[in-house]
């Protein structure tokens, strides 16, 4: 992944907890480069390996983590300066989430090695739709939650999201039914 | 879908112009980035052509068909547009455009959103790769400047260490000149110990053969005093023996001639012829009985022969040989004083106690001096491990450093004018040595004389707890 999401989770729990709990994770992860380069790619494992130290030192379950995270990836990547593109995908929940594979794949094409997701609406009513995720990584499922829910905060639409099919329980992507008023 | 409809969607950014360059259709996204274009503005009244450097007419238009035109918008949003020109037909070209954009929120001000861009349109990607660019930027300058601070801090501390180091250097170069100093000095004292080592050695030996030879000498000398005391013994017995012979076996003799010297004198045989003669060995033999009587109180003496040591009053002692000598006294005026009070009673032998008071007291009276009346002081005093009795007088006096070595010599004496054997002083003597004492005379001539009789005081203490 790009270091953009390291810095991400590093962001997460200086703001939310400490620099020292920070330094306690890194440790954990036995990751000694403290500094992430937002353009530069490294391995998935550290993504992974300083999410599973984060639960560890933060004593909450790895989901919980990617879940919190998902949903502080929104304010993260503004504050980051990536605000006015996201306006650009759209000025409300469902236009923001039918142009979040056009966002994903114009980041992929910036960003040769990131090997981006790849999202889908159907079913779009009213006050729902279904959101097809597709990835190869595995156990995100609880990230892409959060995602969500940070974008209906983001636009003032708070939202329920429910997980319906995922690679874990044998699908070959995850579908997420979103609801809101 | 007719082809107006396909333009649109693959056209998002365009106007359609006439034969005079007017605006006849304006593209859905063209319309929001300039919405007070209308429809029959001079297309020239809103931009300007700044590529390729061409006359604006409609048929050079046509004729750049192929060529990238560069547009700049002549009123606020003063945004510049990459276009090219298409003939639709004889009096309509397509001008078909996309905005150059460096900062996104230019678009979020027009609410500009991504459907507005043509799919295949790279914009956005250019966009966002701006953005990741700049804020890669930004992350490199971060690093850059932690690692400054790294580099500033780690600098700091190698300073620090380094300064640290060298004081720490300096501070062992002090030492080692110290060590060094030290060693040297540690050096020169071993060898000086060294050489005093060798030197003690050196004497040690010199004393261990120096000490067995005065171990042998000392060995020889004692064998040499062993066997010269024993001849001397030897000696001393053979003429004790000789003495005691002649004592004794010449009395005999002796009274005989006497006894026979008397017998003439009654039968009347002295005559003229011979009364010299006899008279002279009468006196001769008299004489000869005196030596024989001292020399028997002599060897009584020495020998220790008969006498008892008992507790002893000088004051007693004194008053009798007072006594004794009361005509000598009365003759010559003496004025005598004694003063027992510090030591009084001696344990001794009575008679040898008395032989030294009677000879000392006698000779003071013999030897005063004419010129003045004869006073005699009799005292005693305790002097460290003795008691000390003093017979003190004012009379002629003497030369003690010249007669020291007669002083107590048998018949020697030292004035004529008065009668005496010269036996008195070194009875004293003889006997003093007996008992263990000792004598001491400071004399001068025509000032007087002190005797100090010095008599071993552990006698004494035995008297004042026998007492």
């Amino acid at each position: 992944m790009y270091g953009m999401v390291n810095k991400g989770v590093a962001d997460l729990v200086i703001n939310r907890y400490s620099e020292e709990t920070w330094k306690a994770i890194l440790d954990k992860a036995n990751i000694q480069n403290e500094s992430f380069i937002s353009m530069e790619s490294y391995p998935d494992e550290v993504t992974y390996s300083l999410i599973g130290a984060a639960a560890e030192v933060l004593q909450i379950p790895a989901n919980e983590v990617l879940e919190l995270f998902g949903e502080y990836w929104i304010s993260y990547t503004a504050q980051e300066g990536y605000g006015h593109l996201m306006d650009m995908a759209g000025n409300n929940l469902v236009d923001f989430l039918k142009n979040l594979d056009r966002l994903h794949s114009t980041v992929g094409h910036i960003m040769p090695k990131l090997n981006p997701p790849s999202f889908k609406c159907t079913d779009v009513n009213k006050n729902s739709l279904k959101l097809h995720h597709y990835s190869n990584r595995p156990g995100l499922e609880n990230m892409v939650t959060g995602l969500v829910k940070g974008l209906g905060k983001r636009f003032n639409t708070p939202c329920e999201v429910t997980l319906l099919e995922s690679h874990s329980s044998g699908a070959d992507h995850n579908v997420f039914l979103i609801e809101w008023r | 879908m007719n082809i107006n409809q396909i333009l649109e969607n693959l056209f998002p950014f365009h106007y359609m112009i006439d034969g005079d360059l007017k605006i006849i259709h304006a593209g859905r996204s063209s319309k929001k980035l300039f919405p007070f274009i209308k429809a029959h503005d001079r297309f020239l009244d809103h931009f300007e052509i700044t590529r390729p450097k061409i006359e604006c007419s409609f048929n050079s238009f046509v004729e750049s068909g192929n060529t990238l035109f560069i547009a700049r918008a002549a009123r606020t949003p003063e945004v510049e547009l990459k276009a090219q020109v298409l003939q639709l037909s004889k009096k309509v070209i397509f001008f078909v455009f996309t905005p150059v954009i460096t900062d996104v929120s230019f678009f979020n001000e027009l609410n500009i959103t991504m459907d507005d861009f043509a799919i295949y349109d790279t914009t956005l990607e250019m966009i966002f790769a701006l953005q990741a660019t700049r804020k890669s930027l930004d992350d490199a300058n971060v690093i850059s400047k932690r690692l400054e601070e790294k580099v500033e801090e780690r600098t700091c501390e190698l300073k620090a260490k380094n300064d640290e180091i060298l004081a720490q250097n300096e501070e062992f170069m002090q030492q080692q000149d110290q060590l060094n100093k030290q060693s040297l000095f540690l050096a020169e004292k071993n060898r000086k110990l060294q050489r005093a080592r060798e030197l003690i050695h050196s004497k040690n030996r010199e004393l261990k053969l120096h000490s067995i030879n005065l171990k042998h000498e000392v060995e020889q000398r004692t064998q040499d005093l062993i066997y010269i005391n024993s001849e001397l013994l030897n000696q001393n017995n053979q003429l004790e023996q000789f003495a005691f012979i002649v004592a004794h076996n010449l009395r005999a003799p002796i009274a005989r001639i006497l006894g026979l010297i008397n017998v003439l004198k009654m039968e009347g045989l002295f005559n003229e012829d011979n009364e010299f003669y006899l008279e002279n060995i009468h006196l001769s033999t008299l004489r000869l009985e005196e030596v024989i009587i001292d020399l028997n109180r002599i060897l009584d003496v020495k020998k220790g022969m008969h006498h008892a040591y008992e507790h002893i009053s000088f004051e007693k002692k004194t008053r009798k040989i007072l006594e004794m000598l009361h005509t000598q006294i009365d003759e010559n005026k003496a004025d005598i004083h004694f003063n027992f009070t510090a030591v009084d009673v001696i344990y001794s032998i009575s008679s040898y106690i008395e032989n030294i008071l009677y000879n000392l007291i006698s000779n003071a009276l013999k030897y005063k001096d004419p010129e003045r009346p004869l006073r005699i002081e009799i005292f005693t005093k305790k002097d460290g491990d003795h008691i000390c009795l003093s017979i003190k007088d004012n009379g002629m006096g003497m030369n003690v450093e010249r007669n020291k070595d007669n002083l107590f010599k048998l018949y020697k004496r030292f004035h004529t004018h008065v009668e005496g054997k010269g036996i008195g002083l070194y009875m004293v003597k003889t006997q003093l040595d007996a008992l263990g004492g000792k004598v001491e005379i400071e004399s001068e001539p025509g000032k007087g004389t002190l005797f100090k009789i010095f008599f071993k005081a552990e006698k004494a203490n035995a008297v004042a707890v026998a007492i």
